[in-house]
């Protein structure tokens, strides 16, 4: 079930109810108002008509009354609720206070003497000239009668029946309109509630869809909802979390597809070597050889596996590089840096007849030491590579900067991005006769991000190149 | 017999010398190029080859660029790289080079496809003579010191592959393959009777040798 729907059930369960209660009481509350206003206006009526007969009757002897009253109510003949009943017997009074039994002075109602003895009455709080006036209740065939009693002088006794049936049904009618009132409530609430909710729950709905959308992919996708309550709290947090999914799969992706690249190259650089090796042993197997080539195939076989050693090492370097998570820093004057680097170099440029050039004060750099005589070292072997014999190299160092300054043959501009990727070579035969992987650069890069430093090359075709190193 | 002439333009050097010592074995001459460009350059003082194999990837000028140079000069060419991507090869065959060969291969699939470009192209000459024999492909004969000597179709063929690639063992699945078929489903037993016979027939007892774990070869 909706959560609009669920919200929604509720709330109409619970203005119904409310609704309900609510009538009641007021029903309760009108009946009794209603009722007491018709038994003051029926006692009023009632005891008006008792005076009037008192007041035509007189104070005058009894035995004289029984015309006087039937000339009343002759006169008031159509007044069909008024009966008058006098009791049998002599005209004495003794005999009067004796007799029970009843005769109609007039009665023009269906009603017997009998019939309205029988209930019970109470007295109002209404009195005529000594009498109390009594009260009772009567339903007959659907209608309700107030019936007020008057004795008087002893002998008669008048009835008044008032019709009250117009009270029910105008508690009929409140409480049909009572109903009605509260189905309308309900419905009317419902209608607002769900609009209200609709709009309340849109967010959700947003959040919803998005979310779908982000699990099928599309990362990029963001929830446009702002407020303050909790939706608009989880819309930003929604979007925020949308965020890292989408940088987090934006690197997984790179270092993927990176991952790929790299595999594609190493394989292409597994190659080479091992199609030199796998087809010597196969001619020295296979085919009848001069001594002299016999020992030119061993040679390149031998040759060529060291290149796989080569090849193995950098790449066992690379891997650990990317595993390590530490490194040790310490502060080394470049003095110190400069001497381990050149004299790990000192062979490479005896060999070109180069010179390397150290120009430092004392500046101090916070690294790793290995790693950054490495760094160096990369640095300075492709500087030899990229020279002419018998060039120079300068190595200098400035406040939090290192520069190994070359003037051999230069990085093209278009080359200069590529030449930290694993296995890229400005000129591929020519660093290969060098030796070179074309890994030492992507491992300096791996070692400088490391030490949060930054490599900027600066580089003229022809003229030499610059590779500064920036420190933070 | 003048020797066919292979141009080699392979910017590894290992690679270049290997193929280089195989051919000569098989009787060709070879000059090796590492650089596109310098190929490029010598060819027009010199260009009297029979073939060519060419890398792509290459330093001076690529093997896709020195294609229509090789046609210029009416030079078969086979390319031999690393590229194995559809592309290059779409490119390379349409640009008129003879066969694509992608590394890592095998030399003895490269020298069958060289002789298989040599035959289409009529570079080949129609006989083959070594030691006192001469094979003649156009009558389908051998002769041993000038005399006839009648051999079986597939005597005739096996001798053929031997002979073209002199002083190169081959082994027996290959021989099968190469001289029965790919669909053949003998066993490789059928080629030692056949060797057998060839070695009778011609008196080869010294020349065919046999190489333990690699095959026969034919020595001279």
């Amino acid at each position: 079930m909706k959560l609009r729907s669920k919200i929604l059930l509720i709330s109409c369960i619970t203005v119904f109810f409310t609704s309900i209660l609510c009538n009641t009481v007021i029903l309760f509350l009108m009946s009794d108002s209603f009722r007491k206003e018709a038994e003051s206006v029926a006692l009023k009526e009632a005891a008006n008509s008792f005076r009037e007969i008192k007041s035509e009757t007189g104070r005058v002897d009894w035995l004289d009354v029984d015309e006087r009253i039937m000339a009343y109510f002759f006169k008031k003949e159509g007044d069909d609720y008024l009966i008058c009943y006098k009791k049998e017997g002599e005209d004495t009074a003794e005999s009067f206070e004796d007799s029970e039994a009843y005769e109609p002075v007039y009665n023009n109602t269906v009603f017997q003497i009998d019939d309205l003895e029988g209930l019970s009455y109470v007295e109002v709080n209404e009195r005529l000239d000594g009498s109390n006036i009594e009260k009772a209740d009567l339903e007959y065939q659907g209608k309700y009668f107030l019936v007020y009693r008057l004795e008087t002088y002893s002998v008669y006794r008048i009835y008044k029946l008032e019709d009250i049936t117009y009270v029910w049904n105008r508690m009929e009618v409140l409480s049909v309109s009572l109903i009605l009132l509260t189905v309308i409530a309900t419905a009317l609430a419902s209608a607002l509630l769900s609009g209200i909710l609709k709009r309340i729950l849109k967010p959700l709905q947003e959040l919803n869809t998005g979310a779908k959308q982000i699990a099928c992919g599309q990362y990029d996708r963001r929830i446009s909802f702002r407020g303050n309550d909790e939706i608009g709290q989880l819309s930003e947090n929604f979007n925020k979390m949308a965020e890292a999914v989408e940088q987090r799969t934006r690197n997984l992706e790179e270092s993927e597809r990176r991952k790929t690249l790299f595999m594609g190259d190493l394989t292409h650089e597994l190659k080479t070597p091992l199609t030199a090796i796998s087809g010597y042993s196969k001619t020295l197997l296979a085919v009848k050889l001069s001594e002299e080539d016999e020992q030119e195939a061993l040679s390149y076989i031998y040759s060529e596996s060291c290149r796989l050693e080569r090849l193995s090492r950098k790449m066992m370097d690379l891997l650990l590089l990317e595993e390590e998570t530490g490194i040790e820093l310490e502060k080394i004057g470049a003095g110190a840096l400069f001497r381990s680097a050149g004299e790990s170099c000192f062979q490479m440029l005896k060999d070109k007849d180069m010179t390397l050039e150290c120009q430092e004060n004392g500046e101090v750099f916070l690294v790793d030491r290995d790693l950054m005589t490495d760094v160096l070292i990369n640095l300075i072997d492709n500087a030899i590579k990229a020279s002419e014999p018998g060039g120079r190299i300068l190595l200098s160092a400035r406040e939090k900067q290192i520069t190994v300054r070359d003037f051999g043959i230069g990085i093209p501009e278009e080359e200069r991005e590529k030449i930290l990727e694993p296995f890229y070579m400005v000129d591929k035969s020519r660093s290969r006769k060098n030796g070179g992987a074309g890994l030492g650069l992507a491992i300096t890069a791996m070692i400088l991000k490391k030490h949060n430093c930054t490599l900027s090359i600066e580089s003229r075709v022809g003229e030499g190149s610059s590779m500064i190193l920036q420190f933070v | 017999m003048q020797k066919r002439r292979v141009l080699i333009v392979e910017d590894e050097e290992a690679i270049a010398k290997m193929i280089s010592m195989n051919l000569k074995v098989a009787d060709y001459d070879t000059v090796i190029f590492q650089d596109g460009q310098e190929a490029n350059e010598a060819l027009r003082e010199e260009h009297d080859y029979d073939i060519a194999i060419l890398d792509i990837m290459l330093p001076g000028m690529d093997g896709l660029s020195l294609l229509p140079v090789m046609q210029s000069f009416g030079i078969p060419v086979i390319f031999l790289t690393a590229k194995d991507d559809i592309d290059s090869k779409i490119q390379g065959l349409k640009g008129g080079a003879e066969d694509y060969m992608v590394k890592p291969f095998e030399m003895l699939e490269l020298m069958v496809r060289i002789d298989k470009i040599l035959e289409r192209t009529g570079e080949r000459s129609s006989c083959i003579n070594f030691l006192d024999i001469e094979i003649n492909f156009d009558e389908h004969s051998v002769r041993k010191g000038g005399v006839e000597v009648s051999l079986k179709p597939t005597e005739f063929e096996l001798l053929a592959v031997l002979a073209k690639n002199k002083n190169i063992a081959i082994s027996r699945e290959e021989l099968l393959r190469m001289v029965w078929g790919v669909d053949f489903a003998g066993e490789t037993r059928t080629v030692d009777v056949h060797i057998s016979q060839l070695r009778k027939k011609l008196s080869l007892n010294e020349h065919i040798k046999t190489i333990s774990k690699m095959g026969y070869r034919l020595e001279d």
